[in-house]
């Protein structure tokens, strides 16, 4: 497994250094896509923590997105507090949802786990659908009002690429954190629970609730996203938890190579340049990448980055994938 | 899924008569879809997620139909054949490659949803539809002392006779008793020497054409758009969730749990009424994670 793992930091920033290079030399439109996948990669990245580590493949992730931008709507809107507390609120409660919603999804186990985490997330955005409070399904237009005011330490967060950099370094944090977190005892636990739960919890191991921790800390960070959306979007929509794009999260951390953190991120890059690329000759996006995402799940299980590894493994050690019947 | 106004909103007899009756409805198109889904995989432990997508196949082809037809009648005899054959060339072609692996079946049925929500829109456009109901079943006759649709009578009467009729298949019949084995025991059903493959093809090909059939069926009291799929496909799985994979009675007991929950959660607590039937799923998780009726030796 180490040698495996080489490649992650050097790609990681190699990738990232190159979408701040090229945003720092082009217009608003690119600025906004960089912007968009280093969301979108923090918010992939929550996802293959659950799905890769863990072992718990959810297809209502988006539901925590949205958690995170309502509650900082609620924060920063309604409640007219600073906006620098927005995302810590959302952060609080992502944990809190993570924790809520991880007691009652990890009764079940395997499709059924799928099916309610699916269930659980409509349940939030049906809930939003209907929050006259918020706009509804009209949703809810936010001026600058929650993108925090930083100028105190000489940052503008209304202006488009200090913010694409401030993403693009948060979601390297998320990276770092996620990294460290698996190495944790914590985390080999997790990992140890997605290889053979029943083995684990019989030598004495509380397998339900260290579920019940990954879905708070995966919460958790995919509320930052919410609340990061929200600032760059400036536009409140429960379309932010809708079951599509829970889908497209899990599509990215499969396509990209689960469990392995820099799989996500290459899959965000994948997904949302491929998403804009197509969008323009066609309205019918999705049935491409639902065709692409069917093709990756029968022939390439270990994804992009897992075909990339295989790629660059000296020849002598190439050999026949032990896992991959998974 | 839209409830007949009944005018004055008090809690007499006869409102609750005629909510019964839209709860039932929806019961009955919840468990039509729900069956299909949930015998099929605790039959051939296939979770079809694109189940839905064939419900709303179903729906516009019905559509298209009966608009070359002229006939709601031909519509609903020739639309759940056709979609049932989609199902056939789904299962040879992409369901029997991925037998066995629960994770990459809900991921590759996942992407068919994708894949239908826009095969809908580039072969019928982006427009709402709608069924028109046959002459001889719309207006509305009188009950509980108010005008009820004959169309939604129609409705539960065709829920309750495909309970009769697979209830009567599954006991009855030869087929249903290799069924019933084949949930409890497949290896053992197949040691014995039952064909247990073809029994399986013919099960899945029977809840795919009730997908189908329910896609017609509820195309005149709903709007045929794009998306129809995962808006009935989040009932569905909350009703094989709480009924118990696998098991008829399960789904029937499911449907018409989530079926009342949503008609009287809209009528009762209308400011709650999106969160009944989580609240239903969360509460039987809570109690009996396993579902209500759960089939014995099925997982």
């Amino acid at each position: 497994m180490p040698t495996r793992d080489r490649l992650r930091w050097p790609l990681t920033l190699a990738l990232f250094g190159a979408t701040a290079l090229v945003a720092a030399f082009s217009g608003v439109y690119v600025i906004g896509i960089a912007t968009e996948i280093a969301i979108f990669v923090i918010f992939a990245l929550s996802i293959d923590f659950l799905v890769g580590y863990t072992g718990l493949v959810t297809l209502g992730h988006a539901g925590f997105m949205g958690v995170g931008a309502y509650a900082s709507a609620y924060v920063a809107h309604f409640l007219g507090l600073p906006p620098i507390v927005a995302p810590f609120a959302a952060i609080l409660a992502g944990f809190v949802a993570g924790i809520l919603v991880g007691f009652l999804v990890n009764r079940v186990t395997g499709v059924f786990f799928i099916m309610v985490t699916l269930a659980i997330s409509m349940l939030f955005y049906s809930w939003a659908f209907k929050a006259r409070m918020f706009g509804g399904d009209d949703g809810l237009s936010l001026a600058a009002e929650v993108r925090p005011d930083l100028s105190a330490i000489g940052l503008d967060f209304d202006d488009p690429l200090t913010f694409c950099f401030a993403t693009i370094v948060f979601a390297v944090l998320v990276f770092a954190l996620f990294d460290w977190l698996v190495r944790t005892p914590f985390g080999q636990t997790l990992k140890a629970i997605k290889q053979n739960e029943n083995r684990i919890r019989s030598q004495g191991c509380p397998t339900y609730f260290y579920k019940v921790a990954a879905f708070a800390v995966a919460g958790a960070v995919a509320a930052f996203a919410g609340a990061l959306h929200l600032q760059r979007t400036e536009f409140l929509h429960p379309d932010v938890s809708f079951w599509i794009k829970s889908g497209e999260g899990l599509i990215v951390v499969i396509v990209g190579g689960m469990g392995t953190l820099v799989g996500p991120i290459l899959g965000s890059f994948i997904f949302i340049l491929l998403h804009k690329g197509i969008e323009a000759y066609t309205e019918y996006w999705q049935i491409w990448i639902g065709l692409v995402f069917i093709l990756i799940v029968l022939l390439a299980t270990d994804g992009v980055y897992g075909r990339l590894q295989a790629l660059l493994r000296p020849r002598s050690r190439r050999r026949p994938r032990p896992d991959a019947a998974e | 899924m839209e409830t007949v106004a009944s005018g004055d909103v008090g809690l007499d007899f006869n409102f609750i008569g005629i909510q019964l009756l839209n709860g039932l409805q929806l019961s009955m198109l919840l468990f039509m879809l729900a069956v299909g889904l949930s015998v099929v995989f605790g039959l051939l432990d296939v979770l079809n997620l694109a189940h839905a997508t064939l419900y709303m196949f179903g729906a516009y082809l019905g559509y298209t139909v009966a608009r070359w037809t002229g006939s709601y009648w031909i519509a609903l005899a020739v639309a759940p054949v056709l979609v049932t054959l989609i199902g056939m060339v789904l299962y040879q072609t992409l369901l029997t490659r991925v037998r066995g692996n629960h994770m990459v079946q809900a991921l590759v049925t996942f992407g068919l949803l994708f894949v239908g929500f826009d095969a809908v829109r580039i072969i019928w456009g982006n427009d709402f539809f709608r069924l028109i109901e046959p002459s001889l079943l719309s207006g509305s006759i009188a009950v509980f002392d108010q005008k009820y649709p004959i169309y939604r009578l129609f409705i539960i009467g065709v829920g309750i006779a495909t309970i009769l009729l697979l209830y009567l298949g599954l006991e009855r019949t030869r087929l249903g008793a290799v069924v019933r084995a084949g949930v409890d025991d497949r290896e053992m059903a197949a040691t014995l020497g039952i064909n247990i493959d073809r029994a399986f093809f013919i099960v899945f090909c029977i809840g795919t054409f009730l997908a189908g059939l329910a896609g017609v069926v509820a195309a005149p009291v709903l709007t045929i758009e794009p998306g129809m799929d995962v808006q009935i496909l989040i009932s569905t799985l909350i009703v094989v969730v709480i009924g118990g994979p696998g098991s008829l009675k399960g789904a029937v007991l499911g449907a018409l749990i989530i079926g009342m929950a949503e008609t009287f959660g809209v009528v009762l607590i209308p400011e709650f009424s999106s969160f009944m039937i989580y609240m239903v799923m969360a509460l039987v998780l809570l109690l009996r994670p396993q579902g209500l009726l759960p089939v014995k030796g099925a997982h």
